[in-house]
């Protein structure tokens, strides 16, 4: 389980509170203490308008409600605002001090459970060689659709469409890991 | 789709909650008190007695959770006793599925005792069992102790029940708390061991660390701490330079209101004192006990230790095993429908005999 750190810096008078860059920097300082590896190499400054250079990152991953918190963050950069955009990945939102932030619909929120009774949202920070995957060769996950001509081939009545997989994932060192929970201040 | 009839049984401990972990969809379950019934079974003597509720019933499509169509029986003459038809309406049958969050109703706190440990008066009848989980969130003048969860390890039955949560520091506060869990089942986390909020820790040698929801660690386990500075002993915290500081537990009470986890090689004697924060340092994170190794053990019904293909190994086995659940919760209280104390399972320790009819789906 990664170490659960609460976002303390942030003003809507919650526990923890709404995220904020000094919590930010407070996680990477944590994890570079413990040694933990960037995952994102700089992107170094260009000349062109209206961009900025990002730090050397580690992914922070969350749900996508995040996202209005993070546009108002002092000193977020939106992905729109790289000086270089060949290495992004459709889910990243953008960075902030060392963090870049990828964001999903299916990120973790441990309901109503801030100080207030807020959701709270937990957003994973790992380090290069934190977890890893063991798989059977040829067996990770697998999506499966049968149509009707192989599911009920007589009278072609259904079809089934299924995953399955032989895989786990494992961490290989806690303190390469940070959970950083924070609540909303932009309300829903 | 096709229908299966399970049946097993058990013991049950005291004024316990059970849970009995199926892992089918449940269409319809019944619960025979063989005990109560005048039937000896499972090395307990059977004894016909008065004002028991001897057998239930649960249909979760037709009923509402936490209920059950009980027969409760009527003064014993002779070796008979007559039957009664009737509902509990409180502490009966939950279905329960760890791939789902539910949380109970929102209750309203009126106060708090501060103490080392706290006693909570709500405004209405809780209906909490000793075991059940619970969060408060809403403490205006206590916030320190917002979000936590507890185990619930005493009540008096209708509107004050006490966790281990030392609130020394505190000021009593009015707050709500509700229902999350059970300490019989996980809540909201699929792996094990979890992260656990401390409740207390003890300067003695050995060092002993009382959690706020019962741990289910086990000897062997490896464990880290994370103290903010608010709380003090920051001796137990990892060095920022040098490898992170691991502490083995020697031996573990996971006994609902005991809760703790002794470390025989940590002489905590010397060390600055654990206590609480005060709500000036809110908001902060919590003290943590953070597990790093497992061995193969726990307490969680029904989640079977994956085989390990050889002996001693540090394995941390249930971080890679999916702990989730599904099954249902048979309610305690005071063995009858009484309103306010009833439920299924009463102070007394009997033999019951339980029936899931129960459907599944199969593709091939």
């Amino acid at each position: 389980m990664a170490p659960p750190i609460n976002c303390t810096s942030g003003t809507n008078g919650d526990n923890p509170t709404n995220i904020s860059p000094l919590d930010c920097s407070k996680a990477v300082r944590l994890l570079r203490t413990a040694n933990a590896q960037f995952i994102m190499d700089m992107i170094e400054g260009e000349l062109k308008f209206g961009t900025a250079p990002v730090r050397t990152a580690f992914f922070g991953m969350g749900h996508t409600n995040l996202s209005a918190d993070l546009d108002q963050m002092n000193g977020f950069i939106n992905v729109a605002n790289y000086s270089n955009n060949s290495n992004l990945l459709q889910a990243e939102w953008g960075s902030v001090r060392n963090i870049r932030f990828l964001l999903s619909s299916l990120g973790s929120i441990t309901p109503n459970a801030s100080a207030l009774g807020a959701d709270v949202y937990n957003i994973f920070l790992p380090g290069q060689e934190s977890y890893d995957m063991v798989d059977l060769d040829g067996y990770s996950a697998q999506f499966i659709y049968a149509p009707p001509e192989i599911a009920s081939p007589r009278l072609r009545l259904y079809q089934t469409a299924g995953w399955k997989m032989a895989q786990v994932f494992n961490i290989t060192n806690t303190s390469w890991i940070v959970n950083l929970r924070c609540t909303l201040q932009v309300a829903l | 789709m096709s229908c299966q009839i399970l049946t097993g049984s058990f013991v049950n401990e005291a004024s316990t909650p059970k849970f009995v972990p199926i892992t089918a969809q449940i269409n319809q379950f019944r619960l025979w008190n063989l005990t109560r019934s005048g039937v000896t079974s499972q090395s307990k003597t059977g004894s016909l007695t008065s004002d028991r509720i001897v057998y239930a019933e649960f249909n979760p499509n037709l009923m509402s959770s936490g209920t059950a169509l009980i027969k409760q029986q009527g003064t014993v003459v002779g070796i008979l006793a007559p039957i009664n038809n009737g509902i509990c309406a409180i502490n009966g049958f939950t279905l329960f599925d760890s791939s789902v969050y539910s949380q109970g109703a929102t209750k309203s706190i009126l106060s708090f005792v501060p103490g080392t440990t706290t006693v909570f008066t709500t405004s209405a009848n809780h209906g909490y069992q000793v075991g059940d989980t619970v969060r408060m969130v809403d403490l205006t003048s206590a916030p320190q102790m917002g979000g936590l969860l507890m185990t619930v390890t005493a009540t008096n039955g209708t509107n004050t029940f006490t966790t281990l949560f030392d609130s020394s520091n505190a000021l009593t506060s009015t707050g709500s708390v509700y229902k999350v869990g059970n300490y019989q089942i996980q809540n909201s986390s699929l792996y094990y061991p979890q992260n656990r909020a401390i409740a207390s820790i003890s300067l003695a040698n050995p060092m002993v660390v009382k959690t706020l929801v019962q741990q289910n660690y086990q000897i062997g386990d490896k464990v880290r701490f994370a103290i903010p500075t608010a709380f003090g002993m920051q001796d137990l915290n990892s060095p920022s330079t040098g490898l992170p500081v691991e502490f083995t537990v020697s031996a573990v009470n996971n006994a609902v209101g005991t809760q703790s986890v002794t470390f025989a090689e940590t002489d905590s004697s010397a060390f600055t004192a654990f206590a609480w924060a005060v709500a000036a340092s809110y908001p902060y994170g919590l003290p943590m006990m953070i597990p790093q190794g497992a061995g193969n053990l726990n307490n969680l019904p029904g989640v079977t230790p994956l085989p390990l293909p050889y002996a001693n190994q540090n394995i941390l086995g249930f971080a890679t095993q999916n702990t989730g659940q599904r099954g249902i919760l048979i309610g305690a209280g005071d063995g009858t429908n009484s309103a306010t104390t009833g439920g299924l399972i009463s102070s007394t320790v009997d033999a019951w005999m339980w029936e899931a009819t129960t459907s599944s789906q199969t593709y091939y």
